[in-house]
């Protein structure tokens, strides 16, 4: 047997640049970087942030509007957002009050009282403004629907909204097969399988 | 610093480095390999999950602005997160030529001369082609899109065993079913005396005397420590280990090798001009569409993540072979940004793209065709950066549109209705131009038949530098229209066939007696 190490067997705990690193190396979340030229954070700041907003509420909405079915109670759906590990915890309750300040200005309300419809708009309008707040969005929409449908925070359950299983459970191999494969093949070419 | 000496060094544990490992243990030489990546027990280590944290453990990627390389760094390289498939390279991969002619991979190596070696992989891994039992459904309805239009498909040749379907193939079999190098290859090395060491990066190379003197083939008994690989712990205290090599062997792949030889080049100031230049990318095109509700229902979110049916229907045509695959960590879905065709693009997120997404479980065909394209790529340093390269020229362009719509045709007269994929990058922005990303990146250190050309002889050996070979899939010298992995095995075992034999210690002079 090959020589094992213990140590070897759990990832050591991510710092931020190293998360922000790997992250980007697998296109899973966004450069971090990238999102925040120092300008935009001193002098477009929404007025009125405030630290001890409730930015949960406005993420699970954000969640809700970019999941639309997803349950309302799932807090996965925004867990991505806030993850220290990931790069995006770091800009999560300036976007939170982004949102919060263009639900204001567009429609008078904070944004999780908005419609879907409303939500969406205002979104959208994050997106439409282009630059930075486009990058902004366009990477919140990325996480969370990466670690959404792809059940990041539950290997075993997956996720249920589309279908995806997550971790295999024993069903045989006929649960992905069929059981008349002849009729579907098609002419062969090869001995093997191999190109000549 | 400690300092450890060996016969042979070998730097990587994916499928460059294993068979020469193996076999020059084999043959009783004193044999050390150096792994960057963590150890891996595939039946304690391997989980069944999307997550993030683990997939990039192991698995790294080069970007760029038009070629992304996706590799790994982990006990057995690529081979614990690879799709199982072993197909040997078609003949007419070996007859590629240059913009001048020229062919690019040297007169004698050609599948004739690989296959001797690839059935030594096909044992080694326990290769067989898929039972027709045992094809997942995308890889039949893929199949039954082809024969409606009277094309051929085949089933795949897989290094597994008692595969059980579960679909988690590249984040690590947990089953070990995967005929990985973890469970032949490498405990076979061990067992014959190969010391393993990972978590341990080769930083730099440089030579202890002045081997141009050194004989470049013969019995390792005369002759000194020529290499010096300076290594660094990646855990830990991060501390330094020097190895002194009669002989180096760089098996850390396409991209491992080529930034190792970069970083090298003060101490070895006559490698090649081509180190890092000549990568091919085997032309990855991926497209996929929505199935009629006339064919039976798919299984893209289960199942193996390879879909088992491979066609070679347009190989002599357009130099492409087309697979059906699923997109299996579902990242590599939800990566992208998905609308049917005919939809606004905004499309992308929100109700439009959660009921996309439930479709998709059950009814869309993912199909990714693999290409002969020129080794038109390169792996670029910028101080301790590397980033990947490539010039888009109109040829590129013209095949990645050909090639999409040849798989778009397949598709449309099979009824289905096409699914738009932008793909995005690391900010989450589509790329605004073709974009090539792949995990069959061969060629950064290539073989030639002159230093102009390549950086290794068609023996691995590197020019000017005797006693320094390189076994990996930086030597495969163009595209292959085909999954690489089983080729850069085969090479290997070539090529360490020929290592052994030019190390093979000289048979007593016969002395003749009255």
């Amino acid at each position: 047997m090959l020589p094992t190490r213990e140590s070897h067997r759990r990832a050591p705990p991510l710092s931020r640049r190293e998360a922000v690193k790997r992250l980007g190396q697998l296109s899973v979340a966004i450069a971090a970087t990238a999102c925040t030229p120092l300008s935009y954070a001193l002098h477009l700041y929404p007025e009125g942030y405030d630290r001890s907003d409730a930015g949960d509420r406005i993420h699970a909405a954000f969640g809700r509007t970019v999941i639309p079915g997803a349950p309302p109670d799932d807090a996965s759906i925004f867990r991505a957002l806030k993850d220290p590990n990931l790069p995006f915890h770091r800009f999560a309750e300036f976007f939170a009050a982004d949102l919060n300040a263009r639900a204001r200005r567009g429609f008078g309300r904070d944004f999780e009282r908005l419609t879907l419809d409303e939500r969406t708009a205002t979104i959208e309008r994050g997106l439409a403004k282009g630059g930075t707040a486009a990058q902004l969005y366009g990477g919140a929409i990325f996480l969370t629907q990466i670690a959404y449908y792809a059940g990041i925070y539950g290997p075993e359950r997956g996720c249920p909204l589309i279908d995806f299983d997550g971790a295999y459970r024993f069903r045989g191999l006929e649960a992905t097969t069929f059981p008349d494969p002849e009729r579907y093949l098609a002419r062969s070419v090869s001995a093997d399988g191999n190109p000549a | 610093m400690r300092t450890v000496q060996t016969d042979f060094l070998i730097v990587g544990s994916g499928f460059g480095a294993a068979a020469p490992a193996l076999r020059l243990a084999e043959a009783g030489h004193r044999v050390t390999l150096v792994e960057k990546g963590p150890h891996i027990d595939p039946l304690k280590d391997f989980r069944m999950t999307q997550d993030p944290h683990y997939l990039t453990r192991y698995l790294k990627c080069l970007p760029g602005e038009h070629l992304g390389l996706t590799y790994a760094e982990a006990l057995g390289g690529g081979s614990g997160f690879y799709e199982m498939v072993s197909l040997r390279a078609p003949s007419v991969a070996f007859d590629q030529v240059d913009q001048n002619g020229r062919r690019l991979w040297p007169a004698d190596v050609d599948r004739t001369a690989l296959d001797p070696h690839y059935d030594a992989a096909d044992a080694m891994l326990r290769v067989e082609q898929i039972a027709p039992h045992e094809v997942p459904r995308n890889g039949l309805l893929f199949a039954q899109m082809m024969r409606n239009l009277g094309y051929s498909c085949e089933r795949a040749p897989y290094a597994v065993r008692n595969c059980m379907g579960a679909g988690y193939c590249v984040t690590g079999c947990v089953f070990g079913a995967k005929q990985s190098l973890l469970l032949n290859y490498l405990p076979q090395a061990v067992a014959a005396g190969v010391t393993v060491e990972t978590d341990l990066e080769a930083l730099g190379i440089e030579t202890r005397c002045r081997v141009e003197e050194t004989p470049a083939s013969g019995p390792l008994a005369g002759l000194p420590y020529r290499y010096a690989v300076c290594c660094r712990r990646t855990t830990g205290a991060k501390d330094l280990v020097s190895f002194e090599a009669k002989v180096v062997i760089l098996a850390a792949g396409t991209v491992g090798t080529a930034r190792l030889l970069l970083r090298s080049r003060p101490q070895l100031p006559r490698l090649s001009e081509q180190v890092g230049c000549n990568v091919a990318f085997n032309g990855s095109v991926k497209v996929a569409g929505i199935m009629p509700d006339a064919m039976s229902e798919g299984d893209l979110y289960a199942g193996r993540s390879h879909a088992g049916m491979i066609s070679y229907e347009f190989l002599p045509s357009h130099g492409i072979s087309i697979a059906a695959v699923k997109p299996l960590p579902l990242q590599i879905l939800t990566s992208a940004r998905l609308t049917l065709e005919g939809q606004p693009s905004s499309a992308y997120w929100g109700a439009a793209n959660t009921e996309l997404l439930r479709r998709f479980r059950h009814r869309a065909m993912v199909l990714v065709a693999l290409g002969m394209t020129p080794p038109a790529g390169r792996i670029v340093a910028d101080g301790d950066r590397f980033t990947a390269g490539l010039d888009l020229d109109d040829g590129l362009r013209r095949y990645y549109a050909e090639t999409r719509e040849i798989m778009h045709s397949i598709l449309r007269r099979n009824g289905c209705r096409i699914v738009d994929a932008a793909f995005v990058d690391r900010n989450g922005a589509p790329y605004p131009d073709v974009h090539f990303s792949t995990a069959h990146q061969v060629g950064s250190c290539r073989m030639a038949t002159s230093k102009r050309h390549g950086v290794v002889d068609p023996d691995g050996a590197v020019f000017d530098y005797p006693g320094l070979f390189i076994s990996d899939g930086s030597t495969i010298p163009t595209s292959l229209a085909v999954n690489t992995a089983h080729t850069i095995l085969a090479n290997a075992e070539r090529i360490a066939e020929e290592i052994r034999a030019r190390c093979a210690e000289r048979p007593e002079a016969v002395v003749a007696v009255d």
